[in-house]
């Protein structure tokens, strides 16, 4: 699962990374080689799986370099990081990597080699991504936007489309067990396929519009599990509140909630992605909200 | 025909018990069957017989093909004795079951020619086909409706928990002791249960009367009364069929490759095992809990979808030998998650299909005609692609393209038209 998570953080920094203004600007080396000439200065992200590139002295890439196969060799300069899952790093007298350097793959330093980042190397190199992927936390005033955004945003949903809203809030509510189950199916069945079109290069922005897909599934998941969250505390209150409030209202304390679970340090971040398994299983039940989800019994059997 | 299963029994300290029981003797069957028979024998061919590994697999082909042979024959036999197939005849079969097999695991360590060996896998086919009907045949007595994707779920995720963690160094002679342990004391229980009477027994055999235990989830009368699933069936073993074909002939290729096992399976280390034991169980609770919730065709999609969709996943082991490669567990977690989903939904799915009178021939035809005949056929396959000296990647590929083929089958299952209710 580590792995899948390195991948996915490889791609998203080097996506990230990647983007100039509003325009991703990457070179993906799948054989052969990019050898650049002295002087010459490459604009963007490099993504290597196979072949070599060769930044020779007076050369430069003005952006990181991710390595998951062949050879990198530079004498010149990386203006940005240098990440390798594998293959192999060559650094020669007089290159100069002026992000962090991550190797797990083979590395040839020059002992005259620079690198102007932090040096990691071997085995905690994708633990390191896979940390960088599930992030800090996010700091008071952040939160407290995040709180108040998710709270808006399920009030305005709730609004617009009450019976979906309604729908999702049922299942996340009533079946959270098989919303979970399938929460957690589809975060592999998602892990999956994004890795694996990922790798076939051509799909890699079809995986970057499935994991953007799955990110709004999830916050709308989180909407579905505020909005049960409100129906419970209008219940216990015994008030009688409307559907947008009640999903404002519920979405902010879920996501308050979500806040201070992030910052439990014994939870390494898994309760977060259960609870998120949930909302998305709810949402997936239910088709998007389509259809109120009612676990399968013999008489729905004998209709099916 | 008022059908009603919801206030029915499956709550009674006697109803726990006896799912209780069947829970363990199918997990410890189970075991038996990933462990020992898969791995034990394979130690015993190859290492203590010196045979090739090539002609072992040749062998266990053979045994697979017996047992298959010999559960349809028995599974029909007991169809056409079905009245008098009570409970307690179900347990007796088993206890002689469970008793061949342990004289037969003890007398393992005696086997010292090729013949010998052949002769030892052709009884035990003949033992573990006939267990076959016998031991599914149980749940219609033991399982209510309701529970049979827990009890399925428990089965699996106890064996494939105990599978990785607790085989020890793969050898003959540690699968023989500690199967041995358990199996002793586990065939003079059965024993008891079998022929001493019992009130608690005697409370099971009544229990298949029951139309929470008597029909399957799948299997209800329609309004003449008259139970109809040879289509559902059919398609049933079809598909598992597949899911055994492509599960063991990748399964196949990741065994004979050392890269894969070493520090994943067979690592010194128990946090590598560890993690492919927590993803076992979690993926047996969740496929349990799907189990009873989902519709049929959501079900089968999502369980057997993502089956193929990890086994087409493989590539990522030539793209990229970090990921791929036993050092990140990212293969065998995903393998994991896909064996556990897919052992529930087959522990449970025969049952489900069937009544007291059909379970046995049922589960024969589905255990028989899916898992053993594939494995047999997988195994036939991957020995002729290894004599032909078919690379790593080519047979990996070659999976490959089957899951691919297997999940448009699941897209056209998924869209094909619905048959409207009777």
């Amino acid at each position: 699962m580590r792995a899948v998570a390195t991948v996915l953080a490889l791609l998203a920094t080097t996506l990230l990374m990647g983007c100039e203004g509003d325009v991703l600007r990457f070179t993906i080396v799948t054989g052969g080689a990019l050898e650049l000439a002295q002087g010459e200065t490459h604009d963007g992200t490099v993504v290597l799986l196979d072949g070599l590139v060769s930044v020779p002295a007076g050369a430069s890439v003005a952006g990181p370099v991710v390595v998951l196969g062949g050879s990198l060799a530079v004498g010149g300069v990386i203006d940005g990081d240098v990440t390798a899952l594998a293959g192999h790093v060559t650094l020669r007298g007089g290159a100069l990597v002026a992000g962090d350097l991550r190797i797990a793959g083979e590395l040839d330093r020059h002992p005259e080699a620079r690198v102007g980042g932090e040096v990691t190397l071997g085995a905690a190199v994708p633990a390191e991504l896979a940390d960088g992927l599930r992030g800090e936390p996010a700091g008071w005033w952040a939160t407290l936007l995040r709180i108040v955004a998710l709270g808006l945003g399920a009030g305005l949903l709730a609004r617009v489309f009450p019976r979906a809203a309604r729908n999702v809030a049922h299942a996340a509510g009533r079946h959270p067990l098989v919303a979970g189950s399938l929460g957690l199916l589809s975060m592999v069945v998602l892990l999956v396929l994004v890795v694996v079109m990922a790798f076939t290069v051509v799909l890699i922005p079809v995986s970057l519009l499935a994991f953007a897909l799955a990110a709004v599934t999830v916050v709308l998941g989180w909407f579905g599990l505020g909005t049960a969250l409100g129906q419970a505390l209008a219940r216990r209150s015994g008030r009688s509140w409307t559907l947008a409030r009640t999903a404002t209202l519920g979405t902010m304390a879920f996501a308050a909630l979500l806040a201070v679970i992030e910052r439990i340090p014994f939870a390494w971040g898994l309760l977060p992605i259960v609870i998120s398994a949930v909302g998305l299983g709810a949402v997936v039940l239910t088709g998007f909200g389509v259809r109120r989800f009612v676990p399968s019994t013999v008489d729905d059997e004998s209709s099916a | 025909m008022a059908f009603n299963v919801r206030s029915a029994g499956g709550t009674t300290w006697s109803t726990t018990l006896g799912m209780g029981f069947f829970v363990a003797m199918m997990a410890v069957g189970y075991y038996y069957n990933v462990t020992f028979v898969q791995l034990g024998l394979t130690d015993l061919g190859t290492r203590i017989l010196g045979l090739e590994r090539d002609v072992v697999a040749g062998h266990m082909a053979v045994l697979a093909i017996v047992t298959c042979g010999a559960a349809l024959t028995a599974g029909l036999w007991m169809r056409r004795d079905a009245r008098r197939l009570t409970l307690h005849a179900k347990l007796r079969i088993a206890f002689v079951v469970v008793l061949a097999q342990t004289l037969l695991t003890a007398a393992a360590a005696l086997v010292g020619s090729e013949i010998a060996f052949v002769a030892w896998l052709v009884v035990a086919g003949c033992a573990i086909g006939v267990g076959v009907p016998a031991t599914f045949g149980l749940t219609v007595d033991l399982v209510p409706m309701r529970q049979r994707g827990a009890a399925a779920a428990a089965v699996t995720a106890i064996a494939y928990f105990a599978a990785p963690l607790f085989s020890g160094d793969w050898t003959l002679g540690f699968l023989m002791r500690q199967m041995l342990v358990v199996m002793v004391p586990g065939v003079l229980a059965l024993g008891v249960i079998a022929f001493v009477p019992l009130p608690l027994v005697e409370g099971w055999a009544r229990q298949h009367r029951d139309p929470a235990f008597r029909y399957g989830r799948y299997a209800r009368p329609g309004p003449d009364g008259v139970v109809r699933v040879r289509g559902r069936l059919m398609v049933l073993i079809v598909l598992m069929f597949g899911v055994f074909f492509i599960d063991s002939l990748g399964f196949l290729r990741l065994v004979d490759t050392p890269t894969y096992m070493v520090g994943t399976w067979q690592s010194p280390e128990v946090a590598p095992r560890l993690t492919i034991a927590i993803a076992h169980v979690i993926a047996a609770v969740i496929a349990g809990v799907l189990y009873r919730a989902l519709g049929e065709r959501h079900l089968l999609t999502w369980v057997f979808g993502l089956f193929a969709l990890i086994h087409l996943s493989y590539v990522l082991g030539t793209l990229m030998p970090g990921a791929g490669g036993g050092e990140l567990l990212a293969t065998p977690i995903l393998y994991a998650i896909a064996v556990s989903l897919y052992t529930v939904v087959a522990f449970a799915i025969w049952a489900d299909l069937s009544t007291p009178e059909t379970i046995t021939v049922n589960a024969a035809l589905g255990v028989a005609a899916s898992a053993w005949t594939a494995t047999f056929l997988s195994t036939a396959l991957a020995l002729r692609w290894h004599a032909e000296g078919v690379p790593f990647g080519d047979h990996l590929r070659a999976v490959e393209a089957l899951a691919l083929v297997f999940f448009v089958a699941m897209l056209v299952l998924v869209v094909a038209p619905r048959r409207s209710a009777p």
